[in-house]
């Protein structure tokens, strides 16, 4: 069984469905519905064949449908509580954005008509090249198009064109659909009879100096606000004012046509001397507190304050009367989206880190966090040691990666599950640092391994020094608690070497760090009384050559240090050299990057990359070459069970440029007898993606055929999965001996809590009432807050929900039936 | 997870291993000396001598008067000023009651200590007396030693010499009374030899070579060794072998000016080993501590200026230093055993009968109206707890708000050296330090430049230091005439320290590091050092 995971969740925003218990995210290809009240996935909409860009719910609490669009040129409709597909239609256009105005609007006015009137989205859609009409358009990329989705028709024409496809953005009256267009924004006014009948959409652009990233309206669809580049926030009072109101006059397009913007008619007086540019706005306020990119904006349900974050990873909110701020620091990371919920407090923010954060803005505090495998970060120039910040953690068989802030993050490919996260040393994350994209992160672990129990780690973090003051590193080994299975540090290490590989021995405690021209063996030692403690016993070099790579036999008796292009044999007990073996076959050598023993075998696989890529497989009992291949490993990853190893073979160098970087590369399975591969699949993003093999926890089934075989401990599963992970930490996990794909399931789980269990006394006579204890003043504030209004009417007044939206669930508390069963 | 991550994670000091071998019992009985009172005289402090009978008065000489001590306090005790040109070498009898002093006039006086009045006046010497003593046994006599290149011995009931010792070629300027024996003396003079006198005949009893001027002369308590102090040097003589030179000590740098030797302890818990320990004073501004059965030192200490004198109290509570400038350091070692003593007195009967019932307080009292506020609660309540917020040092509150200069200024006024470290490389992590150093004005530097000062030369600290240092010195090349403070620190102490440095460590540090200096010092030393 094939497993996928590790797509980003942050990458387009997060919708909440209109009961508020799920939360849709734009997953790749498709969409996965997770649980507001547990963050579990509860289906994943699966079907599109490019990138899902936008949902639309439909506005009702009952039905679970959804609308979705994506890069393969479809729009979907989806229940998404069972997870099944219930229309395709296709558009033709590969679809950037879309909005539906006229799901935004509340579901009563809807049902006055008594006919369903025609459901037309606004896409911004990418135009090829071909189709344009003439030259002028080549260039011109993005289209914004209405489209009848009821007749899967295309109303002829288009509103706007863009140099790039940009996102759409829609009032929550829906009255207003609004575009960022590098200087400019477009907004568009729905017209209240629908598009189709009237056949005429308003329209009117705001300008600005600076590049606008991102639009909101809020809900009265007069006050328009804008986030640029250099972090300035804009906001137009009453835009639209003239052109919005006197569509027969001149602002009137017909839909159909494409007209240039016109240009700006000095139309009697100019009103409002702040107004930039002379838009058709009474007003325009400039905020100013972001120092890098406004990334979202958002406003409240009731126009009162306005929600902004940038690269910084701080959300801001301001309240738009004065001006004041409150700040919400530290996030993680940069925020990418917020997405506003029914109930008025609550806010979906899409992070940077690949989270998405539930935030309650009545108490300022991140209720919920749905963590996906972080992402990866730009590694320091400085760096030039070959880095593994990917590891696995052989006892649990979770994916162990290097992430921001000097942190390790444990993440389980079966489940696809966050599951824990350690920080090296802990320190204050600076998010959105200026220099950081330049000169990629000051400080980063660089190096992660485990011992085979999975009971020892070791980490290596650096701190790049500024104008090289202060730089260093930092090797540490932690111990995992048995009780709280968490990682606690046990040794530190200050400036060890510069550490080029890290590995552990299988049976002993004892672990080999390389560097330059150097590795040093470090083993456990006992300072004083239950105080165990690592230190250096031994430190090796040959010929001074640069070491890249080290491994321990499975049986721990030879240690293989490749030094440089030389692979040299060491024992460790005694820290003596045994042997060199040097592959004289080809010329010049190239220095060895991996290397592995197998199990099961007495062979050792070195690899090499560069001009003369080499895989060598040397049997060590003869201290001969078994086979040799010319492969350009990326990855090798040795099978904890059998005699098997694969490896990822990249591009091959000489046909290396910098355009081949993501292109395809082969995964490959071998055997230490041949030097044909038992298997091997290809794969796309090669370059830095990374091979592990997984052990797969034992079942009680598997358990009796281990017996007859005592070579093994009682440790080493009999089973291991392969683990592909990319460069940007998407991962399959497969069974690499197994042909045929099984179909997989589609799991949907409810988004209810589980019920109680019924008895007999329930059936017969339904629930019975628990008395209430009213005297301790701890009852009186659980009982306000299980009182089934307790959870509306939490938070400050300016967060409570409208009427409108309080009224029905309150009187439906009140009125509740006692039981379900009679 | 997400409550944490709202969290501002305050910088942590860097936590190093305990060191391998943890300050020696040496170490740690000398450092138990914290400094008392630093009075300033007039004149060098040119002696110190303890009291033999009150364990912690001590004369001071300086100038025109003898200034007697209480080393308990640290207050002066008695002044005498009854001198008309400058006083040498103030001194006790036996007992305690009189004090005897040499001075310029050539002149020994005595005086009595209750009523600092002159008993005796010693007229003879033909120049300055710098050296006068009581014998140690007796009550009655005095040995002088003058410039006029004599030692006379006086009958101090008569005021008549005894005997005058010729032999010395130059002036007589220290000595040393016999531990074991009444009629043995030694002294040392500039021509650059000790000799040993027998009193009871006038001539030299044996002569030992130290090859430079004499400063100081020392018996030890068994009194078959000596140890004399000149030039650089301190050498120990064997007398009972025939003046055979044992050893010669030479851990100074300039003069040693004087010698001290701890008296045999009864019971000496701190110091283990039996053998006296040899303090030397020199005017390099150094006191050492020499362990006279390995003759190693064991200690050190540093002073601001050149030391002329030291006394130590013979049960070694009071350590008292005089310096060429006449500040006179007092340090006393803090008795903790007879603290402990006295905390353990039990308490009387008559403290339980005193305990008061409680008040019953009345609307008419306005703590009526507060009571109850700092009640706990009691089993039941239901509890509610304010989150508690930590509270954060000056120098994270600033890194919170990014004020790097700030933060680190505020680090360095912590004066600890593991936070000012920890709060850099937080700033090198956040790629901040440049910005923090730069556009300081002088009242910042300052703290900087002292910093960096005392803690380059530190081993765990250098790696990180000895750039910034670099970098200190480039961007405030410029701007060095600003303050006298500055540019004293940069001269010296920084440049001084950086040479030392690069010197004593050639062997150790990294030849990066070596060839950094080595350029630096190439293309400053016309700059500063003038």
């Amino acid at each position: 069984m094939v497993s996928r995971g590790g797509a980003s969740l942050v990458e387009r925003e997060p919708v909440f469905s209109r009961d508020g218990k799920r939360l849709l995210v734009c997953t790749a290809c498709t969409v996965t519905v997770f649980s507001v009240q547990t963050g579990e996935v509860l289906t994943v909409l699966k079907g599109h064949t490019g990138f899902v860009n936008s949902v639309v719910v439909v506005p009702n609490a009952t039905i679970c449908h959804c609308w979705t669009a994506a890069l393969d040129g479809t729009v979907r409709f989806w229940d998404f509580a069972a997870g099944t597909l219930l229309r395709t239609v296709n558009v033709g256009h590969p679809v950037q954005s879309m909005v539906i105005p006229e799901l935004c609007k509340p579901r009563d006015a809807e049902k006055g008509d008594g006919k369903r009137k025609a459901l037309v989205a606004f896409l911004s859609v990418g135009w090829y090249k071909g189709e344009a009409k003439d030259e002028s358009e080549e260039d011109v990329k993005g289209r914004v198009i209405c489209y009848n989705l009821t007749s899967a028709k295309q109303i002829p024409g288009h509103l706007a064109k863009t140099r790039y496809v940009e996102t759409l953005c829609v009032s929550p009256g829906g009255g207003l659909v609004g575009m960022a267009d590098d200087h400019k924004a477009w907004i568009w006014m729905v017209p209240q009879g629908g598009i189709e009948k009237s056949n005429v959409i308003p329209w009117t652009i705001l300008h600005h100096t600076k590049r606008i990233l991102v639009l909101a309206f809020d809900s009265s669809e007069t006050r328009v606000a804008a986030g640029d580049h250099t972090g300035r926030i804009l906001v137009w009072e009453n835009v639209g004012d003239r052109t919005f109101s006197s569509i027969d006059n001149d602002g009137k397009v017909r839909v159909g046509k494409f007209t240039p913007p016109p240009k700006i008619v000095m139309r009697g007086r100019v009103r409002g001397g702040g107004v930039r540019g002379k838009d058709d706005a009474a007003s325009c306020t400039t905020y100013h507190w972001h120092a890098r990119e406004v990334k979202s904006l958002t406003f409240t349900m009731d126009g009162v304050y306005l929600l902004s974050g940038g690269l910084e990873g701080v959300l801001v909110v301001w309240q738009m009367e004065t001006g004041k701020r409150t700040y919400l620091p530290r996030l993680g990371g940069a925020l990418f989206y917020i997405a506003p919920s029914l109930h008025p407090a609550l806010f979906a923010i899409a992070c940077m880190d690949n989270s998405i954060k539930l935030l309650n803005t009545g108490t300022m505090d991140v209720e919920r966090t749905i963590q996906g495998i972080k992402p990866p970060f730009v590694m320091p120039k400085q760096v030039s040691m070959n880095p593994s910040m990917v590891s696995i953690e052989p006892s649990e068989g979770k994916i162990v990666v290097a992430t921001h802030n000097l942190s390790l993050q444990f993440y389980d490919p079966a489940s696809d599950q966050h599951v824990a996260e350690l920080q090296v040393t802990p320190r204050n994350y600076v998010v959105g640092a200026r220099e950081e994209e330049e000169e990629g992160l000051s400080t980063c672990v660089t190096h992660v391994a485990f011992s085979a129990d999975g009971l020892c780690m070791a980490t290596v973090d650096v701190r790049i020094g500024e104008q090289s003051i202060g730089g260093g590193a930092c090797l540490k080994f932690w111990e995992k608690n048995l009780q709280n299975r968490k990682f606690s540090i046990n040794t530190q290490i200050d400036e060890p070497h510069e550490i080029s590989a890290l590995s552990f021995q299988s049976r002993e405690r004892m672990a080999v760090s390389c560097s330059d021209t150097e590795f040093k063996i470090w083993v456990p030692h006992e300072r004083r009384a239950s105080r165990v403690s690592w230190r250096c016993r031994s430190v090796g070099s040959y010929r001074q050559r640069p070491i890249l790579a080290a491994a321990f036999s499975s049986d721990g008796s030879i240690l293989a240090v490749a030094a440089s292009e030389f692979l040299t044999l060491w024992n460790p007990a005694t820290n003596s050299l045994v042997k060199v073996l040097s592959n004289a076959v080809v010329h010049p050598l190239q220095p060895i990057h991996h290397l592995a023993f197998v199990n099961q075998s007495n062979c050792l696989v070195a690899a090499s990359s560069g001009e003369r890529p080499l895989l060598t497989v040397w049997d060590v009992s003869t201290l001969s070459v078994r086979w040799s291949q010319a492969i350009s490993v990326e990855s090798l990853s040795v099978d904890p069970i059998r005699a098997n190893f694969a490896v990822l073979a990249g591009v091959p160098s000489d046909t290396y440029q910098e355009g081949a970087r993501n292109s395809d590369a082969v995964v490959g399975l071998f055997d230490v007898d041949s030097p044909a591969p038992l298997q091997y699949w290809t794969v796309r993003d090669g370059f830095g993606g990374t091979l592990l093999y997984t052990p797969v926890p034992q079942t009680s089934a598997e358990a009796p055929k281990k017996g007859d075989d005592n070579t093994m401990t009682d440790l080493v599963p009999s089973k291991s999965k392969l683990t592909y992970l990319t460069s940007t930490r998407e991962f399959v996990v497969f069974d690499p001996y197994q042909r045929e794909d099984e179909p997989e399931q589609p799991k949907v789980r409810d988004v209810s809590v589980p019920e109680e269990v019924s008895s007999a006394f329930t059936a017969l006579y339904g629930k019975a009432v628990q008395p209430k204890k009213s005297d301790a003043p701890a009852d009186v504030l659980s009982a306000l807050s299980k009182a089934p209004w307790g959870t509306l009417l939490n938070g400050p007044s300016h967060v409570l929900p409208s009427l409108s939206v309080v009224c029905i669930p309150f009187m439906d508390s009140l009125l509740k039936k006692r039981t379900e069963q009679t | 997870m997400d409550a944490g991550r709202n969290d501002y994670v305050p910088v942590k000091a860097k936590a190093y291993p305990a060191s391998k071998n943890p300050l020696s019992a040496d170490a740690r009985f000398w450092k138990a000396f914290k400094i008392l009172a630093t009075p300033q005289h007039i004149g060098a402090v040119t002696s110190i001598q303890f009291s033999p009978v009150d364990h912690h008065d001590f004369a001071v000489s300086s100038s025109t008067r003898v200034t007697i001590y209480d080393g308990i306090t640290g207050e002066v005790k008695k002044t005498i000023s009854r001198f008309t040109d400058v006083a040498y070498s103030g001194t006790f009898r036996s007992d305690g009651q009189l004090l005897a002093a040499g001075g310029e006039t050539g002149m020994v006086q005595i005086f009595d200590l209750g009523s600092r009045q002159i008993l005796r006046q010693l007229k003879g010497h033909k120049g300055a007396v710098h050296w006068v003593r009581y014998a140690p046994q007796d009550k009655l006599h005095v040995l002088s030693a003058g410039d006029d290149r004599t030692v006379r011995y006086w009958d101090v009931a008569t005021s008549e010499p005894l005997s005058t010792l010729n032999g010395h070629t130059d002036y007589v300027r220290c000595g040393s009374a016999s531990p074991t024996s009444n009629d043995l003396w030694a002294s040392g003079s500039y021509d650059h030899t000790v000799r040993l006198w027998d009193i009871r005949t006038p001539k030299c009893v044996l002569q030992l070579e130290h090859e430079k001027p004499l400063e100081d002369v020392l018996f030890f308590p068994s009194g078959g060794l000596l140890a004399s102090a000149g030039g650089t040097d301190v050498k120990i003589w064997d007398i009972v072998g025939g003046g055979r030179l044992v050893q010669t000590l030479g851990s100074h740098q300039k003069t040693v000016t004087s010698l001290t030797m701890t008296a045999p302890r009864e019971s000496s818990s701190a110091l283990e080993q039996d053998a006296p320990r040899l303090l030397t004073s020199s005017l390099d501004g150094h006191v050492r501590v020499f362990d006279l059965s390995s003759f190693k030192v064991t200690h050190a200490a540093k002073y601001p200026h050149p030391l002329v004198s030291m006394g130590l109290s013979t049960s070694s509570q009071t350590l008292a230093v005089g310096t060429s400038s006449g500040m006179l350091y007092i340090r006393q070692r803090k008795a903790t055993e007879i603290k402990e003593d006295q905390e353990e007195k039990p308490k009387s009967l008559l403290d339980t009968t005193r305990s008061k019932k409680p008040k019953q307080l009345r609307p008419n009292n306005y703590r009526y109206f507060l009571r109850g506020r700092s009640e706990s609660a009691a089993e039941g309540d239901h509890v509610l707890v304010k989150p508690q917020k930590g509270k954060l040092n000056a120098q994270d509150k600033f890194l919170r708000k990014f004020m790097y200069r700030e933060a680190l200024s505020a680090a360095l006024a912590t004066a600890d050296p593991t936070v000012v470290i920890a709060v850099m490389e937080e700033l090198v992590a956040r790629r901040g330090l440049v910005k923090a150093i730069s556009n300081r004005d002088a009242p910042s530097l300052e703290p900087l430049l002292a910093f960096l000062c005392k803690y380059i030369v530190m081993p765990k600290q250098t790696r990180l230091l000895v750039p910034v240092a670099h970098l200190v010195l480039d961007l405030y090349t410029e701007s060095l005439g600003v303050s006298p403070t500055i540019s004293h620190l940069v001269r010296v102490n920084l440049i001084v320290q950086i040479l030392m440095f690069s010197r004593s460590c050639a062997g150790v540090v990294t030849r990066a590091v070596l060839e950094m200096i080595q350029m630096h010092l190439d293309c400053r030393s016309s700059m500063f050092i003038t």
